[in-house]
Formats: structure tokens, C-alpha cells, sequence
């Protein structure tokens, strides 16, 4: 078992769990299609071509070794920071998101989110195991993702950041938290929520507000809210059909390649399409959880887990707020929506997750004991 | 090492459990957003479909296109002509006074407009479209097209304008149309709140207005979310409003406003230098006298005057279609589409000739001597005189301790009922008036159309006033006197009448007593076959005809010097001058004698009238005249009525002047 053929890893392969994802793509690149209004340029087109160089890249993923993705799991850690770093400094006052490589634009708060998980899934690995669930611990491991959550927030990008600070939390949690702490934490939040208020942007604010009562102001951010939730609500319980979502192709969905294309499925397809769509996402988070738990390291169990809450975190704040559920805080829906970022986290992430269930029998050393 | 592995276990059960209780969560996350989504998209969808709809379609209104109004003849006098608008929506323009200010570089709106645009953008809903300017050129038209790119909620319209092609010629009876006022909206009429929107507020254009308009169409507009539209559809056609065909000749009536005008006066062109001095000197002067004619008046003086103002009616006495109605001043209906400036309006509402007063309907003024037909009758009705019976005029009469004074200062001698009325004798008719009564003038009054409104299809029809002692207690609360009814048998006192109702009684005359209703609509059927008959005896009637055509006829007859000038072809009728002031005894009695009439000021100037009919023996057209404060009836209305009527008779001749006409006998 020590050095599998490539062959025999790609035999291993979870056939089920690809499916699902190409399932997944298809679904993307055919909402692409109609809101283009019926053209494959200029989002489909585009889509497909990235989700195959994202198959690339998870499939490179997948046959490498658990060892040497926990060899170099701080690696895209530090890039990740470099980056961030890289975009607070060369950034103008001012919204953010986008660093320009020359032939790509990438938004490193996206690739950050997997990164963090590797590093934490390391550094609960590397610590020994009688210190499992120690407060210092703990809350080492809370700062050792601070540096990436603040040049998140400071981007502005709150809800990103809220995002990755709900995976470190699950990650302490299950790394093995004391439960007293864990309430505390909890207290600590709540009590802080006044302070982050206060120190939130205008227009933060007003997504807030709008968010408890969106016809407070129908054409400015709960504008948005609204025209999602009247082109879901239109499409009923089998949609208007393939192509004739009048809320989307007459420009009065926002966003509706990115953010909000799981509206635009909504009516086109009613609630029959959203439930598919949500079905396949429970069914890989299902799946992924099953591989989590036939890990026999702490590493990959922690970051098979940790992908998991990611990609629900995904789901949840993506229709939540499409739905008139969450604040409009900008997530995209993992796979379907246009936009290249979320989507090389999420290939890197189903990369590793079928790495690990190739190697599950692998055992990575435990050091310090 | 055992140890290690007891941890390790532990460690792996505590994993478990908590990755179990975090995946609970997020089953439960996850079923809350399906629940949420079934809300949406089961139990409220009807809600959310009907919103979706009235996101994406715009039904919007077409506006029928306006029925035109054609003169007899088929001359155009009213119709629509193409117009492109500047519009501007609130709702899609996010700062509607930048944009209006950008708009500017453009066209040129002033500060007012801008006001009061944005305070209407203020009072209405925001979709409706505001005009902004109308009427553009097309050079402005395309220079703003190319622009409206960076002029947000501006958009080009092409509308329909109202034009009069004849001006000012016939205003009073076509009317003009204007905005629609906020009393006038309707919810009923959606398309009345149409930013080009135009209705009647005057004339024909008021009368016949729900007629005109048509009916809107429908058309309905898919819109994306900045309201730019994606397909229109129409779902129901206009129907266009229906045109209107008036009897009116809209050349005969050039030529009688303009001859009504001219007055006795010399008209000078407004070319010619004088002229030109005299419309520089004062610019409210030129604007009156000028109108929109190319000549200004002269009087015998020498002094330049107003054009005369007052009325021509003439009217078929068969079938009622009025072909002449003329009333001035005039102005140009053309000006109140898209809306009048206020100097404009100022000078028209100040105007001390009331130009906006349609005096053929409206004005009420003493009939005078053209009332005596009306009293001669009922004297003879009542049998207080025959036609022979003769009365001694000596220039004045005293009955009680009053004196009444014949217009003629040294009396008309012995005149019977026929030489009364050609030489116009008062005193005979103060004798005559008194015998007959009040009651009995009315009652014959009112059977030829005095004293209530004529029916005509124009709004605003004043019914004159034909007093008698039941209105005069009710009204007046007082006993009528006798002295009263001397006055009100020469048409004067508390005696009124239109010119369209001495018209209608001139043409009931002439038509042998058929009650016809005068009208504005062409309609060619003898009403006058079917028609009642007033309830005169015809013998008496007849007497009362040959009377008025002793008035052109005679020696005496007060119509002498205006016989018309087509061979064989003659006109009877009645002069009238209507004193506006009472003369006092001093006056009277002073050396000067009664203060000329042109010596007194305007306003103080006798009203001169003119009723009669042609051709005398095979009656066709009945005309009346007044010139106000015109001076005498014979000098001044008669002349114009002659001109007016021979134009009439002789503009299609084959027609309406007998072949081999019949020369009567002098009477």
C-alpha cells in the first residue's frame, strides 16, 4: 500500500463523487447559458474552460500523496497572506477583492479559505496528542488565522471573513475544544457584536438593516433582495422553463452569473431545481463527511471535515441570502456560479478530499509524543 | 505506547462525535433554507408571479389621433400635424434638474420651466412622463437623440400638435384645445393624463370634444429593470376621433371679419411708412391694431383707430346651417398648444374688446330699432293696430309726465306700421308698444327665438333677455311701469339679444315663421319643411316682410343707400342704433344739441346693427350685423351687411340668385 501506482490510484477513484461535481459544472455552465440570454458567450463558454483546468489541477491533487499535501500544507498558507498582503498594500481606498496577476485576476480571501484549513489541520496534527483541546492551544490556533481574517475584514470583505472565522471555529471545535471554552467564545462573540457594529462601513450597515426589513428601501440594497425573492417565488414548483426567466433576462436579478444565478435556477426551474441543486451539495458534503471519518490521521480527518463546513458555508450564506434569509454579503455558489477563484478553491478542495480517500490507509507520523 | 493508542482512540471518538453534532447542524441550516424556499416558492408564489408581471409588462396608452374640423367647402380649419416633444421621466432620471441643466446646451429652457417641472415632478408618480419643450426642430432633434445617452430619463417623442391652418379667422367657432387640467382628469379616460394629451376648451373643439378625441389604444411594453423597453406589442388600435364638418365658408367669413373690421375707415397697409411709425410708436397699440391683419385703420379724421369690433352672423334660413360667424377682435388659437406665454395672455384677457368673448353667441346687446318687427307683429297679433292704422310723429311724444323723443328731431309726420319700421319712426312704436303690452311683445318675441337660448352647437350661448312683468317681479322685485315697456318697444331698456338670436329671428322672418334652429354642423336638410311654425298669421308676417324690404326700397327707408349691387337682387331688413347712455334733458335742450357721436369717447358710442335677408323675394340668407359703439346702423352696420350678403349671393351664383328675377313692384 506504501506507493500505489497512478493507475491504481486513479482505479480508487470515487466515480460517484466526480460524477457529482461534473453534474454540478454542467448545471453551472447551462445557468451560464441563460443568462447570457441563450448564448454560450460570454460566461459559459468560459465556465467550462476553467472547470476543466480546475479537473486538472484536482485530479494532479487527488494522485499526490496525503504525505506530501502534509508535507507542504503551510505552503499555501504563506502565499495566501503574501497575497493578501500584496493587495492591502497596493490597494486605493476603497473596495478591494481582486489582485491583478497580469493574464488573471484572482481574489486570494477565496484561495485563503483552504488554505487556512490545511494550515490548522497541520498545526492540530503537529501538536501532541495529549495537548488536544487545550486552551492555549486553542487559541494559538485561532492566531495563527487571525493575520488572514483581518486583511479580510480590513479589505472590506466581512463576508468572507465571518466565512473563514466560522471554518477556524469548527476546526477548534473539532479539533477537540473544551466545551467551557467553547461557551465562553461563544459569550465573548456576542458581547463583541456592538464593537463590530460599530466599526462596520455604511454600506454594511445598510445591507444589515435592509436585510431585516427590505422594503425599507426597494431600489436601493434591498432592492436586490426583493427581485431575487420575486423571481424565485415566481418560478413556483417547476419554473418558467429553460430560457424564460423574465426577473433574470430582463436585467432585474442582480448578479445573476455569480451570486445570483441560484435565483435564476429558482425561476427558471421552481423549486424542483433548487431542491436538485441542494440535493447534489448535501450528497457530496455526505460523501466527503463519509471519507472524513474513514481517515486514520488527525490531518486529513480535520481537513476533509473542514472542506466540508466550507463547502456548506458556501451553500448556506449563497441561497440564504438569495432567499432573503441571510444579508446580501456576496458569496458565490460553489461550482455553478461565474468567477474563477471560488472555483480553484473548490477543484483544490475536491482534489484533496479524493486524495485523502485514496490514501486513507496512509498514515502520516505523529511527531512529539 | 498504550497510552498513546487509548488517546488516539479517545481522540477519534470525540471527533466523531462532534463532527456528527456539527453535520446535525448543518442538515438542520440546510432544512431551514428549504423551508424557506418552500415559502417562496410554493405558499407565496402567486403573490411573487403577479409581481414578476407587473415588473415586465407596461401596458401603455396610444392617443387617438384628434378628429379634424373642415369648413363647408372641405378647407381644412383644425387638424394635428406631427410634433416632437422632449419628455423626461422622474423615475429613470436620477437627477432631474442636472439633467435638465445639461438639456439646456440644447434647447433653451428658462428657470420658470425648469420650476415648474421639477415641482410637478414633485406632485405626480414618477413614471409619468413630463413634457419638457414641444414642437423641436428636427436639427435640435437629432442633436439631442445622439445625446441621450448621458441625459438619463430624457426621451423623444413624437406627438401630435394641434394646428388652425386659418389662424385667427374662425377661432370663436372652432375653439382651441389645450392641456388637460387637473379638475378635467378623469379615471375613466386614462389616456387624459398623457403628457401630450389635448382637449377642447372652447368652441367646436369643446363641444364636439368626447366625439373628436377617438378612443386610445392599448399597447403593451415588456420593460427590463431600467424601464428601456424590449418589445411592444399592440393589443388594442386606436380609433381615430371623428371629424367635424361645419356649415361655416371659411371665406365668407374672411371676408366678413375683414370687412367688419374695415368699418368706413381707410385701411392702410402695414407696410407703408406711416404705418410702420405708428405700429413703433406703441407696441400695446400695434399689438391691438394690428392683430393679425396686414392693415391698420384710418378714420375720416385722419386718426388711426382700432379695427371695428363687434358681430356677423349669416345664416341659411332653410336648413339653419350658420355660414358666417364672425366675431372681433380675434386671435390666434395656435398660440394655446403647448400653452400661452402670460404676456401674451395678459394683453388678450386686458384687452378692452374682449377678443376671447365669442360676441356672436355671447354678447348680449340691445336689438334697438331691429326689434320693431317683433312689436309691429304683436301689435298687429293682438289687433291694436292694422296695417293702415297711422300715427302722428312730431319728434317726440309725452305720455304721463315723460317725454320720449323720436330719433328724428323734427318728426316723421303721419306714418303708418310700413313707414314706421322703413323710416325706423320711435314715437309710432311708443304709441304701438304701449297698447300691445309687454306680455304680448314677449310672447311673439319668443316664438322668433328671442330671449332663450337659440340651441346652437357652440358652448356658452348667453338666451338674451326679453323682459316682461312676471320677470320683472321675480327678478327685479318691483311692479313693471309702463314707461318701461315705451322703451322696451324700441328695443331698448331691459330688451337683450345675441346676434346669433337676431339672426334666427331675421331668418324666421324670411322663411314665413318655420321655427329653425340655427347650426354650426353642415347639414343640408331643409329644416325649415318640417319645422313648427310660429304661431303668427301669416298675413300679419307678410305685412311685416314688406316693411323690411321698404327699409332698402323706399324714398325714406333707412336702407336706401345699401342696396346691393346685383342687378335684380334685392335685400330687406332693419337698421337699428343703440343709444349706450342716457342723453339728458339738459343735454338735449342745449344749443349744441345732442354731443356727436363721434365725438364721444368709444365706450360711450352708439351700438350700430344691421338685420336683414336676401334675395327679398325668394329669401336664401338672413345676416346680422353689429359693429359696436359703431355709430349709426344706416351709415355704419348697413353698408357691411350689404358687402357681406352680396358676397354671399354672388360667391356661387347659379344656385342661390334666381335666373330671371322677378322685379317687384315698389310698395
Amino acid at each position: 500500500m506504501e506507493n500505489l501506482s497512478i493507475l491504481r490510484k486513479i482505479l480508487k477513484f470515487d466515480w460517484l463523487f466526480i460524477f457529482m461535481i461534473i453534474l454540478l459544472v454542467c448545471i453551472g455552465c447551462l445557468s451560464l447559458y441563460s443568462a447570457a440570454g441563450g448564448d454560450w458567450n460570454p460566461w459559459a463558454s468560459r465556465h467550462f474552460q476553467r472547470s476543466i483546468i480546475g479537473f486538472s489541477l484536482a485530479f494532479v491533487i487527488a494522485i499526490t500523496d496525503i504525505k506530501i499535501i502534509y508535507k507542504y500544507a503551510w505552503f499555501p498558507f504563506i502565499i495566501s497572506i503574501i497575497l493578501l498582503l500584496i493587495l492591502y498594500i497596493t490597494s486605493n481606498q476603497g473596495v478591494n477583492r481582486w489582485l491583478d496577476l497580469g493574464a488573471i485576476k484572482i481574489q486570494p480571501s477565496e484561495i485563503a479559505k483552504i488554505s487556512i484549513i490545511l494550515a490548522l489541520a497541520r498545526y492540530f496534527h503537529d501538536i501532541n496528542i495529549r495537548d488536544y483541546g487545550k486552551v492555549l492551544y486553542s487559541i494559538f490556533a485561532l492566531l495563527i488565522a487571525m493575520p488572514i481574517i483581518i486583511l479580510t475584514v480590513i479589505q472590506p470583505d466581512l463576508g468572507t471573513a465571518v466565512m473563514q472565522m466560522l471554518i477556524v471555529a469548527v476546526i477548534i471545535f473539532l479539533a477537540g475544544l473544551r466545551i467551557w471554552l467553547l461557551i465562553l467564545s461563544l459569550g465573548a462573540f456576542i458581547a463583541s457584536m456592538p464593537l463590530i457594529w460599530f466599526n462596520l462601513h455604511d454600506y454594511q450597515k445598510q445591507r444589515i438593516l435592509t436585510h431585516l426589513d427590505p422594503s425599507l428601501d426597494s431600489l436601493g440594497a434591498g432592492y436586490h433582495i426583493n427581485q431575487s425573492k420575486i423571481a424565485l417565488g415566481s418560478g413556483g414548483v417547476f419554473g418558467k422553463g429553460f430560457l424564460h426567466g423574465s426577473q433574470s433576462h430582463l436585467d432585474f436579478l442582480p448578479e445573476k452569473q455569480t451570486d445570483f444565478i441560484f435565483t435564476m435556477i429558482g425561476e427558471e426551474f421552481g423549486l424542483a431545481g433548487t431542491l436538485f441543486v441542494l440535493m447534489i451539495f448535501v450528497l457530496i458534503m455526505l460523501y466527503s463527511t463519509i471519507i472524513s471519518f474513514l481517515q486514520s490521521s488527525q490531518f486529513s480527518r480535520l481537513l476533509c471535515s473542514g472542506i466540508v463546513f466550507m463547502l456548506f458555508s458556501y451553500v448556506f450564506v449563497n441561497v440564504g441570502m438569495v432567499s432573503g434569509l441571510l444579508p446580501v454579503v456576496g458569496a458565490p455558489l460553489p461550482l455553478i456560479s461565474y468567477g474563477g477563484s471560488s472555483m480553484l478553491t473548490i477543484f483544490i478542495s475536491f482534489g484533496i478530499i479524493l486524495s485523502a480517500s485514496i490514501h486513507r490507509f496512509d498514515k502520516i507520523e505523529i511527531k512529539n509524543y | 505506547m498504550k497510552k498513546k493508542k487509548i488517546l488516539i482512540e479517545e481522540q477519534m471518538l470525540s471527533f466523531s462525535r462532534r463532527a456528527l453534532l456539527i453535520g446535525g447542524l448543518q442538515i438542520g441550516a440546510l432544512g431551514l433554507i428549504v423551508k424557506h424556499l418552500y415559502e417562496i416558492q410554493v405558499i407565496d408564489s402567486q403573490k411573487y408571479l403577479s409581481l414578476s408581471d407587473s415588473n415586465r409588462f407596461n401596458f401603455s396608452l396610444i392617443p387617438s389621433s384628434r378628429g379634424s374640423i373642415f369648413d363647408r367647402k372641405g378647407r381644412i380649419l383644425a387638424t394635428n400635424t406631427g410634433s416632437f416633444d422632449i419628455e423626461i421621466v422622474p423615475e429613470w432620471s436620477r437627477d432631474i434638474q442636472a439633467t435638465l441643466y445639461n438639456l439646456t446646451k440644447y434647447i433653451s429652457i428658462d428657470e420658470d420651466e425648469i420650476k415648474t417641472i421639477l415641482n410637478l415632478a414633485k406632485k405626480q408618480k414618477s413614471f409619468i412622463p413630463i413634457t419638457v419643450k414641444s414642437n423641436i426642430d428636427r436639427q435640435t432633434v437629432s442633436r439631442i437623440a445622439v445625446n441621450v445617452p448621458y441625459l438619463p430619463g430624457v426621451s423623444i417623442e413624437r406627438n401630435e400638435r394641434r394646428i388652425f391652418p386659418q389662424g385667427s379667422l374662425a377661432v370663436h367657432v372652432t375653439g382651441y384645445v389645450g392641456r388637460v387640467s387637473k379638475s378635467e382628469q378623469n379615471k375613466n379616460s386614462p389616456e387624459l393624463f398623457l403628457p401630450g394629451f389635448r382637449i377642447g376648451k372652447s368652441g367646436i373643439e369643446l363641444q364636439y370634444d368626447i366625439d373628436m378625441r377617438g378612443l386610445p389604444g392599448t399597447k403593451r411594453v415588456e420593460v427590463n429593470s431600467l424601464g428601456k423597453v424590449i418589445k411592444s406589442s399592440i393589443e388594442k388600435d386606436t380609433i381615430k376621433g371623428k371629424n367635424i364638418n361645419l356649415s361655416l365658408d371659411i371665406h365668407l367669413q374672411t371676408f366678413a371679419l375683414r370687412r367688419l373690421q374695415a368699418g368706413n375707415d381707410k385701411l392702410i397697409s402695414i407696410n407703408e411708412t406711416k404705418a410702420k411709425k405708428v405700429l413703433d410708436k406703441s407696441k400695446s397699440l400695434a399689438w391691438q391694431l394690428k392683430d393679425d391683419r396686414n392693415h391698420i385703420n384710418q378714420n375720416h379724421n385722419g386718426d388711426y383707430v382700432l379695427p371695428e369690433s363687434g358681430s356677423v352672423v349669416v345664416m341659411d334660413i332653410n336648413t339653419g346651417e350658420v355660414v358666417v360667424s364672425v366675431s372681433a377682435p380675434t386671435y390666434d388659437p395656435n398660440k394655446f398648444d403647448p400653452g400661452i406665454s402670460t404676456a401674451d395672455w395678459q394683453m388678450l384677457s386686458n384687452h378692452p374688446r374682449n377678443p376671447l368673448i365669442n360676441k356672436t353667441i355671447s354678447g348680449q346687446y340691445p336689438p334697438g330699432s331691429t326689434f320693431k318687427m317683433m312689436v309691429g307683429l304683436a301689435a298687429l297679433e293682438t289687433g291694436v293696430i292694422s296695417s293702415k292704422t297711422k300715427s302722428f310723429c312730431s319728434g317726440h311724444i309725452e305720455i304721463g309726465d315723460m317725454k320720449f323723443h323720436c330719433w328724428h328731431k323734427h318728426g316723421h309726420g303721419a306714418v303708418d306700421l310700413l313707414d314706421a319700421i322703413a323710416q325706423s319712426c320711435d314715437v309710432f312704436f311708443y304709441e304701438i308698444a304701449l297698447k300691445t303690452g309687454i306680455n304680448n311683445i314677449a310672447k311673439i318675441s319668443r316664438e322668433f327665438g328671442l330671449g332663450l337660448p337659440t340651441g346652437i352647437n357652440l358652448p356658452g350661448e348667453k338666451s338674451g333677455l326679453i323682459p316682461d312683468r312676471k320677470w320683472k317681479l321675480d327678478v327685479k322685485k318691483q311692479v313693471w311701469r309702463p314707461g318701461e315697456t315705451i322703451i322696451a318697444g324700441i328695443g331698448q331698456g331691459y330688451v337683450l339679444a345675441t346676434p346669433i338670436q337676431l339672426a334666427l329671428m331675421t331668418a324666421r322672418i324670411a322663411n314665413g315663421g318655420k321655427k329653425i334652429k340655427p347650426t354650426l354642423l353642415k347639414s343640408p336638410i331643409l329644416q325649415a319643411s318640417n319645422a313648427n311654425s310660429v304661431k303668427v298669421s301669416e298675413k300679419n308676417l307678410n305685412i311685416i316682410k314688406r316693411a323690411m324690404e321698404k327699409v332698402s326700397l323706399d324714398e325714406f327707408g333707412t336702407g336706401r343707400n345699401f342696396r346691393l349691387g346685383i342687378k335684380g337682387v334685392e335685400m330687406a331688413g332693419k337698421t337699428g342704433t343703440v343709444q349706450v347712455r342716457r342723453i339728458s334733458t339738459k343735454e338735449r335742450e342745449s344749443e349744441e344739441g345732442v354731443i356727436k357721436n363721434e365725438d364721444r369717447i368709444w365706450e360711450w358710442r352708439d351700438h350700430a346693427l344691421y338685420v336683414g335677408y336676401a334675395p327679398m323675394d325668394k329669401p336664401r340668407y338672413a345676416i346680422s350685423v353689429i359693429v359696436e359703439h359703431g355709430g349709426s346702423g344706416s351709415s355704419k352696420a348697413g353698408p357691411i351687411a350689404r358687402d357681406i350678403m352680396e358676397a354671399t349671393l354672388t360667391d356661387d351664383p347659379t344656385k342661390f340668385i334666381p335666373k330671371n328675377p322677378i322685379k317687384k313692384p315698389l310698395i
